[in-house]
């Protein structure tokens, strides 16, 4: 569940900054995520397939947050194509796959779920395939 | 009235196949329309950039794509040379020399200049078809048959796409549109492989033309403002971040785009719009997870606040990253090209060599009409149309159309782009009008129902039908009639205005047979084959391009201007006196210099009108050498008779342009400037001392002159006492000359390469 | 090898061997020139150098060959050699250039131009014949550079008195020009001068009796010389010969120069303007318009250069005239191609007995008149599928070759392509006809169409599969 981790960072510190003022706030902040963790399990235990997906989306987040701190630790961006394109290639398969997600929860009118994936498939040996390409 | 299954089948039938017939018949009228210049004239590359591109394609079509992509070349720009391959855009020659690699596989040897001179008619073909696609997502086919016919003969677009004319704009307005056209697709989908296809027309679109900024901030505009409207869903979710990944990793391929869109600003807000997105993908997945669970009221009201909040917190942060990083200069500034876009003073006062070129002028409002025609006041009544229904496809019209009409009124060549805006638009309008007013089913009822019941109809309904019929045969007729005008003003501009090739023009002669002034080609081929092959000439850089392509020699300055401080010292040269415009020219090893005099013909476009803006363009750099004002006469005028100011007579700009003109007319009674209805007397022409004529063409309009070689002392030999030696000395004397100066030009030339290395660093 | 010389020749008008294969490292003697008179034609481009001799065989034995010096700095320039005998000049004697060079005590290398008799000659016969040699060369500008409107006069240096392998007991020298000629550094010796007679325009030397062996003396001309002196450096001529269309194609490209006199002070258009009148009636040493001698019934003429169409063309009758981009002076250049059809049964013949043998005929040159070439690629494409079986020229070529060429929609090997190179031509040479005889099946002619036809059907049919597949990926 990465899209939740990163964006809950977000939602933290701006959260510290207001704390003080209004302590309703961060009640509703707790509410908030307690109901949405609450029906996320509940989605996970109705498709199981998407526990993958989401350890999947995890893993990029984590490796895409490696690279970023690596590149913070040496200071140094020398082959910069080489970084960013294994940043990019975390980036946009994380992009891809939440999208594919969406429409294995929900399938968009005249989109089974098969041809979801195809496409989600084509799109990602596209995305690799350029970014392979690019890393030299 | 049913009718039966089989009934239906056949009119379905019928249906398509006229929709066929309709389409081949766009296809045939987009490509034969163009071909008026090939008719007209012959099988000829156009006006200037088209020449560079078709020297580069040629090149292309002789060597390897590798070498190509690393091609330096040194035969322009002198002596700095340009690193070519990585300076362009190249999918406009990979694609014809593509073209022509297959079409020889399959045993069809067409010559590369043919492929060249074809192509645009035929990718304005695809252009056509891609309109059609696009307006039949915004509202049904009949508007997309009706867009198609119209941007295949549109004259907004036939500027710029008639056969010869083969520049980036032609292959991208094709890319455009199919970028647009997949984009409709996949937002009104969903389907991935829609926007494949779009981030992939994206990634040739990057490939072929700068303009690729404009769908770069486009689409994310578009989905900022779906957002605005709330108008959020999965949809775009997925077709904007899959685009947007694939086309930004895509472009970054490209060579002269590099890290440009994750540095440069322009490219910044498609990369702000993918965070947005996340956010609000995020946000939305909670709000729905949060009510689904949660069904009171109260805890809803929660929601919106913790929202907000978070919003709000974000755009704070998103700003403060944006600031700081253009601070850090991790974010290249904002180019004078972007700014002009939005101030229209902002090149004129900054960077004049921006100003100086025609086509980044403001847009003068009959050229409206004159490339559109009634399509420019049908085109707000579509936009109209579309604001009543407001689909999402029609925001993305309504948005097209907005931002295009602000940047067509800045720059001429921008109206390129507004032209399948006003295709589109003015088809819904057209199509909706002749949606209620060309349905005469009312009708043929009517009749139906006469014949067979004629008893039971009363006199007043017939009178009422009478005249809805007579009304709508009047605005029906009167739209058809200006169909009619429309294409005959489509052809008429095409033929007479945007055919001409513009390196030759038509003129009549006395029994009116059309003739043509060949002076451009005349000069250049002179050039190619009479001058040696590594001779350097001089010329302003709009001739740059054509000395390239045409003559083969090599040029100072050309059409890509890269680098303002050397167009900048050729123009100095020009508006210096002989003596220092010589040392100029033989610093720079110039052979032959070359000038655009109109002044015999009436050909308002050479070098004596141009002469204010490389005075302007090198007063910028040398403001002590250069001064404007001292060229204008003392009432402020710019005159070139005996009322010019010395520095004007002094100019080898002048001198070289009037240089025995005066004389062509009889001894003493001066010519007449037919440019500038000026009398120019033989007082006014100094002999020229330090060069000397060696070509001028038919008409006077190209003239070359040669810098009379320095003897073994570094003094110049007087062209005077070259003239008369005897032949055996005369040879004698010119091998050493010419040997003398080779030996100076190789060591300048060493110390020119210590500075151009200095120089491209910077 | 298919290609042996003159196998088919129908008629041979005159054969020049390069190399002979006789005379090797023969000196020449035996012979004695009772009168020669040698005539030099200084009118054209080229030079034409005609003997008029009686000559005796003082040798003891019958003789067969007659040796013609040629300085050896002509023998890259030269064109060819002609000789006849004086009673008889249709039948045209064997002639070649000897290989045999030899060194005078002056320096001068002399090589041999040989005539062979039809028969040898007995001892103490004369004989009259006339022999003909062409070079490639006109004078050389003197002043090599005017002004725009002076007069272009030449310069030719040759011998004075006959220069031969044998003793001459009565020689003469005409020299004959367009319009005035007259002799630099003249000698002392009234002897030597020659006298210019206006009705001829012809210098005149001579007679002078009892010459040595190897006499060499010197004259240097100056003659006016108003035209220009064309001279195509290198001609590509293509013949495309289409069966189906019928039709003869023929695609030329010219490197031309003009060896005429140059310019001093560069090109004052100013100058040139006020003398654009003298263009009407020829009276110009710079090249303002050519005008090349077509075959009959020549149409879609067409004429480019390296930047495009050239608009200043006109065709009148059977002659194209073509004005070039800018008046081509002395030492200027211009490079250009020109085209045109004709129909092909005006070049082509069938063989009576047999329907698929077919005779090609067609000229060398088409150019210019009173134009040298250095160097001439003839090449003639034969459809695709046909099968060479002979090929011949009547005036002596470099080298031939065949190969293949893709052209538009050949699939298999290509067209035939058969290539003459030819050295050292001049304007009246390239009248004579080339003769190609091939056979081309009816078989190979019909299967043309249908391989076009069949492979439209293949692509057409690999679209559908292509659509249907992409449908099905969707569904």
């Amino acid at each position: 569940m990465a899209a939740n981790t990163s964006s809950a960072n977000f939602i933290k510190t701006s959260t510290n900054a207001t704390n003080k003022k209004s302590n309703s706030i961060w009640n509703d902040f707790q509410d908030v995520y307690r109901v949405s963790m609450k029906s996320y399990w509940d989605a996970l235990d109705k498709y199981p397939k998407l526990k993958l997906i989401d350890i999947f989306c995890l893993f990029l987040v984590i490796i895409g947050v490696i690279q970023f701190a690596f590149l913070c630790l040496i200071r140094d961006n020398f082959p910069f194509n080489a970084f960013l394109s294994g940043f990019i290639i975390c980036v946009g398969q994380f992009a891809l796959l939440i999208s594919f997600r969406m429409q294995y929860l929900n399938p968009f009118p005249g989109i089974p779920k098969n041809r979801a994936f195809g496409e989600f498939i084509v799109a990602s040996l596209i995305l690799h395939f350029i970014c392979l390409h690019f890393i030299n | 009235m049913s009718l039966s299954v089989k009934e239906k089948t056949v009119v379905n039938w019928v249906l398509r196949a006229l929709k066929l017939l309709i389409c081949i018949f766009v296809v045939v009228a987009s490509i034969s329309s163009r071909l008026f210049a090939v008719v007209k004239f012959e099988s000829i590359i156009h006006e200037f950039d088209p020449w560079f591109n078709f020297r580069a394609t040629k090149l292309l079509t002789e060597t390897s794509f590798y070498n190509f992509l690393n091609w330096f070349d040194s035969r322009t720009w002198y002596p700095l040379g340009r690193v070519t391959g990585g300076t362009l855009y190249p999918g406009l020659m990979t694609t014809a020399s593509l073209i022509w690699n297959i079409l020889h596989k399959i045993g069809i040897p067409i010559d590369i200049r043919n492929v060249c001179v074809l192509f645009a008619p035929i990718f304005s073909s695809l252009t056509a078809w891609a309109t059609y696609k696009l307006a039949s997502d915004i509202k049904d086919t009949r508007t997309g048959l009706l867009a198609a016919a119209f941007i295949a003969i549109v004259p907004g677009y036939i500027s710029r796409s008639v056969a010869g004319s083969y520049d980036n704009e032609a292959i991208a307005i094709t890319l455009l549109m199919l970028t647009f056209m997949f984009w409709i697709k996949s937002i009104k989908t969903g389907s991935i492989l829609h926007t494949i296809g779009a981030s992939l027309c994206y990634f040739y679109m990057v490939s072929a033309w700068g303009g690729y900024v404009f769908i770069t901030n486009l689409i994310p505009f578009h989905v900022f403002c779906l957002l605005l409207m709330g108008r959020y869903s999965n949809q775009i979710y997925v077709s904007y971040t899959t685009w947007f990944v694939l086309g930004t990793v895509a472009s970054m391929q490209i060579p002269f785009v590099g890290f440009l869109p994750i540095r440069s600003n322009d490219h910044m807000s498609a990369l702000g719009i993918f965070g947005l997105l996340q956010i609000v993908a995020f946000g939305n997945f909670i709000k729905k997870s949060y009510s689904q669970n949660n069904n009171n009221s109260n805890s809803n009201g929660n929601l919106k606040k913790v929202m907000v909040f978070s919003f709000l917190a974000v755009c704070i942060l998103g700003i403060l990253l944006l600031i700081l990083a253009t601070y850090l200069g991790l974010i290249a500034p904002w180019t004078g090209r972007f700014y002009s876009l939005w101030d229209t003073n902002y090149a004129k006062i900054h960077i004049p060599i921006i100003a100086s070129v025609s086509e980044h002028q403001p847009v003068a409002w009959p050229a409206f009409f004159f490339d559109t025609h009634f399509l420019i006041w049908l085109f707000p009544v579509g936009v109209t149309l579309l604001f009543s229904e407001l689909k999402n496809e029609h925001v993305f019209i309504i948005v097209y159309s907005v931002l295009c009409s602000y940047f067509a009124g800045v720059m001429v060549r921008l109206m390129l782009t507004l032209t399948p805006v006003i295709c589109i638009a003015s088809s819904v309008a057209l199509s909706q009008l002749f949606d209620t007013y060309l349905n005469f089913y009312d009708l043929f009822k009517f009749w139906q129902n006469g014949s067979s019941s004629r008893q039971n109809s009363t006199n007043k309904d017939t009178k009422l039908n009478f005249f809805k019929f007579l009304s709508k045969l009047i605005v029906s007729g009167s739209f058809i009639f200006y169909l009619y005008i429309f294409v005959y003003h489509c052809t008429w501009v095409t033929q007479n205005a945007y055919s001409s090739p513009s390196v030759v023009l038509p003129s009549q002669t006395p029994d009116g047979k059309m003739a043509l002034i060949d002076d451009f080609r005349e000069a250049y081929y002179w050039l190619r084959m009479n001058t040696d092959e590594d001779s350097k000439v001089a010329a302003w850089w709009d001739y740059g391009y054509q000395i390239g392509g045409m003559a083969d020699r090599t040029t100072l300055v050309d059409n890509n201007t890269w680098n303002n401080t050397h167009i900048a010292l050729v123009g100095k040269a020009m508006a210096s006196n002989e003596d220092r415009a010589y040392e100029i020219f033989n610093e720079l090893d110039v052979d032959y210099v070359l000038v655009v005099f109109g002044g015999l013909l009436g050909f308002g476009g050479d070098d004596l009108n141009k002469f204010l803006w490389m005075i302007r363009i090198s007063e910028g750099i040398w403001p002590d050498e250069v001064n404007e004002r001292s060229f204008f006469s003392t009432t402020g005028e710019y005159r070139v008779d005996s009322s010019a100011t010395q520095v004007m007579k002094d100019s080898i700009m002048y001198k070289m342009s009037y240089h025995n003109f005066p004389y062509l007319y009889g001894e003493n009674s001066g010519g007449v400037d037919h440019v500038r209805q000026q009398l120019i007397k033989p007082e006014d022409v100094g002999d020229l001392k330090r060069f000397h004529e060696v070509f001028t063409s038919e008409n006077w309009m190209i003239r070359i002159y040669k810098l009379n070689e320095r003897d073994n002392e570094g003094r110049d030999s007087e062209f005077s006492v070259f003239k008369n030696k005897s032949v055996a000395n005369d040879n004698n004397s010119n091998v050493e000359g010419v040997d003398g100066s080779r030996r100076r030009r190789r060591r300048r030339r060493q110390q020119y390469s210590l500075l151009d290395a200095s120089e491209l660093r910077i | 090898m298919l290609l042996t010389k003159q196998s088919l020749t129908v008629f041979v008008l005159l054969l020049v061997q390069l190399i002979g294969t006789f005379a090797q490292g023969i000196l020449p003697s035996g012979w004695e020139n009772i009168k020669l008179t040698r005539e030099l034609d200084l009118q054209h481009t080229f030079t034409v150098e005609s003997f008029q001799l009686t000559i005796k065989n003082i040798a003891d034995k019958p003789l067969k060959q007659y040796f013609i010096p040629i300085p050896k700095q002509l023998r890259d320039q030269l064109s060819t050699i002609t000789a006849s005998l004086s009673k008889n000049t249709d039948a045209l004697l064997n002639c070649y250039v000897s290989d045999t060079l030899n060194t005078l005590e002056d320096g001068t290398v002399l090589s041999y131009g040989v005539v062979e008799l039809p028969t040898p000659l007995q001892p103490g016969k004369e004989i009259d014949i006339v022999a003909r040699i062409f070079y490639n060369i006109a004078g050389i500008p003197y002043p090599s550079k005017i002004k725009i409107g002076e007069v272009q006069q030449l310069y030719f240096s040759t011998n004075r008195l006959p220069l031969s392998p044998y003793s001459t007991l009565e020689g003469r020298l005409l020299v004959k020009t367009k319009s005035d000629v007259k002799e630099d550094n003249k000698p002392e010796d009234q002897f030597l001068q020659g006298t210019f007679n206006d009705d001829t325009n012809t210098l005149e030397f001579g007679p002078w009796y009892d010459i040595k062996p190897y006499t060499v003396s010197n004259v240097d001309l100056i003659y006016k010389h108003v035209p220009a002196l064309k001279e195509v450096i290198n001609l590509q001529r293509d013949i495309w010969v289409a069966h189906w269309a019928s039709t003869i194609q023929f695609e030329e490209y010219y490197e031309l120069t003009n060896k005429g006199v140059g310019l001093t002070d560069g090109f004052s258009r100013l100058e040139f303007m006020k003398r654009s009148q003298l263009a009407q009636f020829g009276m110009i040493p710079w090249i303002h318009i050519l005008e090349m001698s077509l075959p009959e019934q020549a149409t879609e003429h067409f004429c480019t250069d390296k930047v495009g169409m050239v608009s200043t063309t006109d065709v009148v009758g059977d002659t194209f005239y073509i004005k070039p981009r800018f008046p081509i002076f002395g030492g200027w250049f211009y490079n250009f191609t020109i085209g045109w059809t004709n129909p092909l049964n005006q070049f082509l013949q069938r063989y009576e007995n047999d329907d698929e043998t077919f005779l090609l005929t067609v000229p060398i040159l088409n150019g210019p008149q009173d134009t040298v070439y250095d160097n001439v690629n003839v090449t003639i494409y034969l459809p695709e599928g046909a099968e060479l079986l002979d090929a011949g020229s009547p005036v002596s070529y470099k080298s031939i070759s065949t190969a293949h060429e893709h052209s538009y929609f050949d699939m298999k090997e290509g067209h035939v392509k058969l290539t003459f190179e030819f050295k050292n031509l001049f304007t009246d040479i390239g009248k004579a006809d080339l003769l190609v005889k091939y056979r081309y099946s009816k078989a190979a002619l019909y299967k043309k169409p249908l391989s076009i036809a069949a492979y439209f059907f293949s692509a057409l049919m690999g679209f559908f599969v292509i659509r249907s597949l992409n449908l099905s990926i969707n569904n």
